[in-house]
């Protein structure tokens, strides 16, 4: 058995493992290499998982894997799922899964009466969605029979895919850093910060 | 006794959470002093909760014991939750679930805790590293030595670096 294969059947037996925390290790991390439909056939049953932990790291990553079973997973999942961190992360799986049938859900989700968690990942996977559609759309407009459509689809795609300035954003976040009294979420507004200076570099 | 109730009279160090425990212990040692009671100053602080886990963590150089919540969990840096992770990892997996919960509730997606991340990337490299190394060091002492000495110490060089790992709990 190869080497690969055995860190394969090390993770499937971690998915079923007695210790809930071994569960969700397992499945935040599918090893390297593994076929993407065999992790999300691993990790489905773990979306009905005891553990509302269990089942949000489940989620979260069959968002990242994607695909039409991933994507049909997790509707239904975001469906009935009653943990509102849960549901929340399986929503901005759906952004990355999904398709555009699930706009409408997403747009609802982002709702000002939706619990907080809920409408930060419904967000998410509302921006996520749209711009996976528009990057497919314009990039398949690039080969349109006429010349001049092809050069003002790649002139649009050059626009939706170049750095912005987002100046008020930044301000908020400094803002945030230096007024944050509680470490833990302090931590959080540096950290963005850090990655958007670090991506405009 | 009375000391006890609040639990953060004694503080060890100073910073921005030092300055709240600091005055409230001075008010407490004031009213000691001038022989009043300074058990309604007590119930202030323990009545607030005396501060977030991270101001408890800073004075009484521990972590919080579980059962965790909110309460507990908030203003721990991530190193801190971290370190409670692989605490109770093992012994009390539904409260580890309960601070990776707490992580993925302050973060955002890939934000998350796993046990032991570093030792564990650690032996994967070894075990590659390994591979290719100790044929070499078993080829050069039975040359030298012969099969059963240089056995002998390539499973001493195999478990000597790894033991202290197996001791981390």
């Amino acid at each position: 058995m190869s080497d690969s294969r055995v860190e394969i059947e090390r993770w499937r037996a971690a998915l079923t493992s007695d210790n809930e925390a071994d569960r969700g290790d397992a499945a935040e991390a599918p090893p390297e290499g593994a076929p993407p439909d065999e992790v999300v056939a691993g990790l489905t049953p773990l979306l009905h998982d005891p553990s509302d932990v269990v089942r949000l790291c489940a989620a979260e990553t069959l968002g990242g894997f994607g695909g039409q079973a991933a994507a049909a997973a997790l509707r239904a999942f975001v469906a009935r799922e009653a943990d509102p961190l849960a549901k929340a992360y399986g929503l901005s799986s759906l952004g990355l899964a999904g398709t555009s049938q699930d706009l409408p859900l997403l747009l609802s989700e982002t709702a000002e009466d939706r619990p907080a968690q809920i409408r930060i990942h419904a967000l998410v996977g509302l921006y996520e969605l749209v711009r996976r559609g528009v990057k497919h759309g314009l990039m398949g407009l690039l080969a349109h029979d006429r010349p001049d459509v092809r050069g003002a689809a790649a002139e649009a795609l050059a626009t939706v895919l170049e750095a912005r300035d987002d100046g008020d954003a930044v301000q908020r976040l400094e803002r945030g850093a230096a007024d944050e009294l509680v470490e833990g979420a302090r931590e959080g507004f540096v950290g963005a910060l850090q990655r958007l200076q670090g991506s405009n570099e | 006794m009375v000391q006890q109730r609040a639990g953060a009279a004694t503080p060890q160090n100073g910073g921005r959470a030092g300055d709240r425990f600091e005055q409230h212990a001075d008010r407490v040692a004031d009213m000691v002093v001038a022989g009043q009671s300074a058990e309604s100053t007590l119930d202030e602080m323990a009545a607030s909760g005396g501060g977030t886990a991270g101001e408890l963590v800073q004075h009484q150089g521990g972590l919080p014991e579980p059962p965790f919540g909110d309460e507990k969990l908030q203003g721990l840096t991530k190193e801190q939750l971290q370190q409670l992770y692989d605490k109770y990892h093992k012994s009390n997996p539904a409260e580890a679930n309960k601070i990776k919960k707490w992580q993925k509730s302050k973060g955002f997606r890939g934000s998350s805790l796993k046990k032991g991340g570093k030792a564990k990337k650690f032996l994967r490299v070894a075990g590659k590293g390994a591979k290719v190394i100790l044929p070499i060091i078993f080829l050069h002492d039975w040359y030298k030595e012969g099969f059963w000495e240089a056995t002998k110490n390539t499973v001493n060089d195999v478990t000597w670096p790894l033991s202290e790992l197996w001791n981390d709990e």
